[in-house]
């Protein structure tokens, strides 16, 4: 390396050196009234503002609450969502409730799966048109109106968490649109978060007393759900990924 | 320019106007004597449109497609062009099949709307309450994988 060479590459790092060590301060202060940093998104978006990175929506769900043979989770997405309901090889399932056993030890599990919110999603990563998107806060969507139908994020996806629309449909729930040709999974009822309110699927839990899912901004601090992860050993499916999913799971 | 140039050029124009005079004759006349053809579009409930007819006639698909893509991509849901409120005024039902205004024009114009596929033609409506589940519905998954699901 030349001497001048040498003098421009040294004044590069001095730099960026500089400007980390700025970066620090800007964020040190910024984070040191926490509550007030933190304090817009528990508060819900007003209508007419956009998504926020400050916030990720994410879910927990407490396997050892989630009850054997009850389905309130998916009948109620099915409702919210105008989904048939039912499981046939061509019917949209955004949510499923499954019973698991490890036959080693004899373990049964019960769990809805659902998508997983990813932080780094392989539908995302692979879509050729851009139509399957992560909003500023961590919710995975489809946007049909750019989807061709490839159904190459069914494939990339390791939850099995898409479904595609076969067939015609009518009747669609008009804060809901979905149609033929497109490919859709569990939007953590976009429709509702956006009004504050939590997903359906949460919500019939709740209503039917399981208590097992619990929503909420995993970057807040103070909220229920950042509470509950700091205290509770819980676990991401297929952690292996290094997805980073915003849903998580307690006792598997 | 040449005669035989100049020529052909009166031959054309005199074509065009005798092809336009044809096609004015043959355009049936609309209400109030003036010839140009109209799509029957039946009267929308409310007194105005959010903008002027003019305006909304000619931009319409711009604000609906620019504000769709705020509200798909950037979830904000205030804007006052949103497809669903078209539908509180441009849709009615007659027994049984929702019919919009957007059909009648588009199908006057002979321009294929697929917004259908996909969005109700129809005001949001109130919830239906779901039935009571008596017995395990169709939506349970049993699964049982060798080992644990990681």
């Amino acid at each position: 390396m030349s001497e001048q060479n040498k003098q421009v590459h040294e004044t590069a790092n001095n730099d960026r050196r500089d400007f980390l060590k700025v970066g620090a301060g800007v964020a040190g202060l910024a984070l040191a009234p926490g509550v007030l940093f933190y304090g817009i998104s528990a508060e819900g978006k007003a209508p007419d503002a956009p998504a926020s990175a400050k916030v990720r929506w994410g879910m927990l769900i407490d396997t050892s609450k989630c009850a054997d043979g009850c389905d309130s989770c998916a009948t109620a997405c099915a409702t919210e969502n105008g989904l048939s309901g039912q499981t046939g090889p061509q019917d949209s399932q955004w949510i499923r409730k499954m019973h698991i056993k490890n036959l080693q030890t004899g373990a049964e599990h019960n769990l809805p799966m659902l998508c997983q919110h990813c932080e780094n999603p392989p539908c995302v990563d692979v879509c050729p048109t851009g139509a399957s998107m992560k909003r500023a806060d961590g919710i995975v969507l489809v946007d049909r109106h750019i989807c061709i139908g490839c159904r190459y994020c069914m494939m990339a996806c390791p939850y099995k968490a898409r479904s595609f629309v076969h067939e015609p449909l009518t009747d669609q729930n008009p804060e809901v649109p979905r149609g033929q040709g497109c490919v859709e999974s569990c939007t953590f009822c976009v429709q509702r978060v956006d009004r504050d309110e939590t997903p359906a699927c949460v919500e019939a839990c709740s209503k039917d007393g399981h208590m097992a899912m619990m929503f909420g901004d995993l970057r807040d601090p103070n909220s229920d759900i950042a509470r509950a992860l700091q205290s509770y050993a819980t676990t991401e499916v297929r952690a292996d990924l290094g997805l980073n999913t915003g849903v998580r799971y307690q006792g598997i | 320019m040449t005669g035989m140039a100049r020529l052909g050029h009166w031959l054309r124009l005199a074509a065009l106007l005798g092809a336009s005079a044809l096609l004015v004759a043959q355009t049936p006349n609309a209400a109030a004597g003036v010839n140009k053809p109209e799509p029957t579009i039946a009267q929308a409930k409310g007194d105005h449109c959010i903008r002027d007819d003019e305006f909304m006639m000619r931009h319409h698909p711009d604000l609906l497609k620019h504000q769709r893509d705020d509200t798909m991509h950037r979830g904000i849901r205030s804007g006052e062009f949103s497809l669903k409120r078209c539908m509180e005024c441009h849709s009615s039902n007659s027994n049984g099949v929702a019919k919009t205004d957007c059909d009648t024009c588009h199908a006057f114009a002979a321009v294929k709307l697929d917004c259908w596929d996909c969005h109700a033609k129809k005001p949001a409506k109130a919830k239906a309450v779901p039935a009571a589940a008596s017995q395990p519905s169709p939506m349970m998954t049993s699964v049982q994988p060798g080992g644990q699901m990681q």
